[in-house]
């Protein structure tokens, strides 16, 4: 009951103060994410750094909004698979010819080409080609490969081939464009395998600009033997731009990233924060009670402690335990507990000549419940600013041994994502979707905990409530 | 009268050596393994080599002879090394050498001068550290002094306001994804500075040209720095300085006709400097290591750039030596911030504080 009326003396006193209702307002707002960031971002978080899981998606592209605002129009990810087959016999041999159609009426280049086929056939091997053919009625052959088999009554073969940078692609355009007086090398392209989009006399004139109208990308199939069939051809082409946050280099939805971002950085600030403020309490709080020789020796290694350089050691031990995010907490929260060793220390020295005190120990309490009962519930309420201000904390110094690549790999960490912007040359493309984002995230986190524990500071401690 | 500043400076020395000793071992013990492996897997390619280059391969008539003097060779060169002795031994020979700056070679990093040893590799990146902390730590000194009694003169007022205000935005934003914003937009997006490093290439020939190229290449980071940094500590400052406004000697003094300026400025500045060392003490660490991640994001070459090229390419002994080194220049900083505190706070100086420091 008295701890009621505490807390609602202090809920007063802080909604007067509209810097700690603001971070208590973003506060809200991040734990809402948390809690629904299973419903907003639908994803496993673990799969993050796998890499094949974001192969499909376009690599590096900016937020879709980016582009409305500018008055353009982004082509849309676009997955086809609705091929026409057509069988005959070629001197004896089976042939198959799949034809995918596209009505292409975009303004802007694809920023990948991706195929995925299926040849089967009954004998030893076969050959197949891909071209498309154009509107301007051009046709251009994009790759040719062989299928062999162990197995001579039913051969198959799933080939997956992103064209985008492809080397066999990007010589067989460049062939196709030399026979059109166009030199590779001299275009102004994204990716060779757009020129296969381009209206060549713009391109000639170095004026990358699509050609509308209607493609179709074709698998011709020869088989060594008896029968052949395509079971599937799918192509994708990879849209210019990407939900709300972007595409990072390899394809990772950032908005994704973002939202999983969120509880880890709580995680990782609420718990590094709370741990060390109990650790810290109930070491200063026996430090100072006991006094005396022990005292003296418990804080000499809080000294040392604190005098410890935080990063390198923590680089240190990131380096030979490759941690889990477990891990990371536990790293730093050695860090995180001195300075409330050091505050709770002095006020105990307080509290043990107080009246009350004295007046348990008078009464034949023990000295573990004169701490648990008469010292603790004293200080606690001097140790809820730092543990709001221990949280920025424990986020900013993640985020740091993240941005080293030292966090946990397997996350998505707003660290572990500038890292990776940072590597893959987000500043030097222009990517400002990758790396403006997380570092705001995790700026609005730490300044919610700030702001609440700055107003928390000028309740309980009245001593700054001049300022 | 000094016995009480030496008293208190022989604790805080202690102190920091404590600190060296205590990192230097905690990176003996969870590298030594790593660098023991390393070692081994390079003796037995040494060995292995020895004996099929020098043609002694001919001389062993079965191939089992062969793999038996092979294995004999590298547990002589084991024992010669002391490799066999178990680590708990070895480990105070590590220390006296890491100690005395001995840090071995690198296994991938070479210095910009072609070397391979880590003393050399780190004795080039160490200036480079210490201009652009020095720098900026200078002049977050005087112009968080500046703004911070400048604040406390007039409480409440809009320039009050703006100083708390990112006083505490200063805790919650990474100073070195500041700098990545800075960069972009002052560097690409609108190209004033350099994208990163520390001179041009080729670099300017005269000196005044050099220096004013590496000034320039400094701008940015420098500038970093200060926006996490400054309003942090000029909210301290101002906290301080408007506790001792209201003590009676200041009432006193201007009641005597001293300027406010000279009350603001010299008076209740002086009587706030050893508070303001205090936190300068606490906060300078954080600066450092601020300062090393922002090194990475300009390509500035120094010591935090370091941790980053060797934490790719996983250079253990780099990473050892960097970590030492680091360890070095926090305490030193820590310490001359304690001179400073000791020389300006009388209770020091005299003897009569020194209870928990």
């Amino acid at each position: 009951m008295k701890f009621l009326a505490r807390a609602k003396e202090f809920w007063d006193e802080f909604k007067h103060r509209k810097i700690g209702l603001l971070g208590l307002g973003i506060l809200i707002i991040i734990v809402a994410i948390s809690v629904l960031a299973p419903v907003i971002a639908p994803m496993d978080p673990t799969r993050w750094s796998d890499v094949g899981y974001w192969t499909n998606n376009p690599k590096g592209v900016p937020p879709t909004w980016f582009y409305y605002i500018q008055g353009r129009t982004p082509i849309p990810q676009l997955y086809l698979e609705n091929y026409t087959v057509k069988a005959r016999k070629i001197s004896g041999y089976p042939m198959v010819e799949a034809s995918l159609p596209i009505n292409f009426t975009y303004t802007e280049f694809p920023t990948m080409v991706k195929w995925r086929i299926n040849v089967t056939f009954v004998g030893a091997g076969a050959f197949y080609q891909i071209y498309v053919t154009r509107p301007d009625r051009k046709k251009v052959t994009l790759y040719s490969g062989t299928v062999t088999t162990s197995n001579a009554s039913q051969g198959w073969s799933v080939i997956e081939i992103d064209a985008t940078r492809h080397p066999d692609v990007e010589r067989n355009i460049g062939e196709w464009l030399n026979s059109n007086g166009i030199d590779i090398n001299r275009v102004n392209l994204g990716a060779p395998v757009q020129a296969v989009f381009a209206d060549l006399k713009a391109l000639k004139k170095n004026k990358p600009v699509p050609l509308r109208g209607k493609y179709s990308f074709n698998i011709r199939a020869i088989a060594q033997g008896k029968k052949i069939n395509v079971t599937q051809f799918r192509l994708i082409l990879g849209a210019t731009a990407y939900g709300l946050m972007g595409t990072d280099k390899s394809g990772r939805d950032l908005f994704k990233g973002l939202v999983w971002g969120t509880p880890i950085a709580l995680l990782i600030g609420v718990l590094t924060s709370v741990l060390g403020v109990a650790i810290g309490l109930l070491y200063g709080v026996t430090s100072g009670y006991i006094g005396g020789w022990s005292d003296e020796a418990m804080m000499r290694v809080v000294d040392v402690l604190m005098s410890l350089p935080k990063l390198p050691v923590l680089i240190v031990l990131a380096i030979a335990y490759r941690p889990t995010i477990w891990l990371i907490i536990l790293f730093l929260t050695i860090f995180g507990w001195m300075g409330i060793a050091r505050v709770s220390r002095s006020i105990a020295l307080q509290l043990k000549e107080s009246a009350f005190v004295e007046a348990a120990r008078a009464i034949g309490a023990s000295r573990k419940r004169i701490i648990v009962v008469h010292i603790i519930p004293n200080i606690v309420p001097y140790t809820v600013a730092a543990l709001a201000l221990g949280i920025p904390d424990a986020i900013l110094t993640e985020a740091a041994l993240s941005f080293l690549g030292l966090g946990d790999p397997s996350l998505p960490t707003w660290g572990a994502i500038l890292n990776q912007a940072q590597s893959g040359g987000a500043l030097g493309s222009g990517m400002w979707w990758w790396f403006i984002p997380p570092g705001l995230a995790i700026a609005v986190v730490s300044m919610a905990f700030v702001f609440i524990g700055y107003a928390v500071d000028e309740i309980v401690n009245p001593r700054l409530r001049r300022r | 009268m000094a016995s009480g500043l030496g008293r208190y400076l022989t604790l805080r020395a202690i102190n920091s050596l404590i600190v060296i000793v205590a990192v230097v071992l905690l990176t003996l013990i969870l590298f030594g393994p790593l660098v023991d492996q390393q070692l081994k897997a390079q003796i037995e390619m040494e060995v292995r080599q020895q004996i099929l280059k020098g043609g002694a391969f001919g001389k062993y008539k079965t191939p089992e002879e062969a793999k038996r003097a092979m294995q004999k060779a590298i547990e002589e060169r084991i024992k010669a090394l002391g490799l066999d002795k178990p680590w708990y031994i070895r480990i105070w020979g590590d220390l006296w050498r890491t100690l005395t700056f001995d840090l071995g070679t690198s296994w991938v990093i070479k210095s910009d001068s072609g070397s391979s040893k880590v003393v050399n590799i780190l004795l080039e990146r160490i200036p480079r550290t210490v201009l652009l902390f020095g720098t900026s730590t200078i002049l977050l000194l005087i112009l968080q002094l500046l703004i911070g009694a400048k604040a406390a003169a007039v409480p409440g007022s809009l320039f009050d306001r703006v100083v708390v205000l990112s006083g505490l935005l200063g805790y919650a934003f990474a100073t070195w994804w500041v700098g990545m914003v800075l960069l972009y937009l002052f560097a690409y997006l609108i190209p004033l500075f350099p994208a990163g490093g520390m001179v041009s290439v080729p670099p300017p020939t005269d000196p005044i040209g050099y220096a004013l190229d590496v000034a320039w290449h400094m701008f940015l980071p420098v500038l970093t720095i200060l926006i996490v940094a400054l309003g942090g500590w000029a909210y301290v400052t101002r906290n301080l300085m408007i506790g001792i406004l209201t003590e009676d000697y200041i009432t006193t003094s201007r009641a005597k006709g001293v300027p406010e300026r000279r009350v603001i400025y010299y008076h209740a500045l002086k009587m706030a400097a050893p508070p303001i060392l205090t936190q300068v003490t606490l906060a300078i660490a954080s600066i450092f290591t601020g300062g090393l991640l922002t090194e990475i994001v300009f390509s500035w070459p120094g010591m935090g750039l370091l941790y980053w090229d060797a934490i790719l390419s996983l250079d253990i002994p780099v990473i050892m030596g960097d970590v030492y080194f680091t360890t070095i220049l926090i305490v030193l900083a820590n310490l001359s911030a304690d001179l400073l505190y000791g020389i300006v706070d009388p209770r020091i100086r005299l003897g009569a504080g020194g209870g928990t420091l």
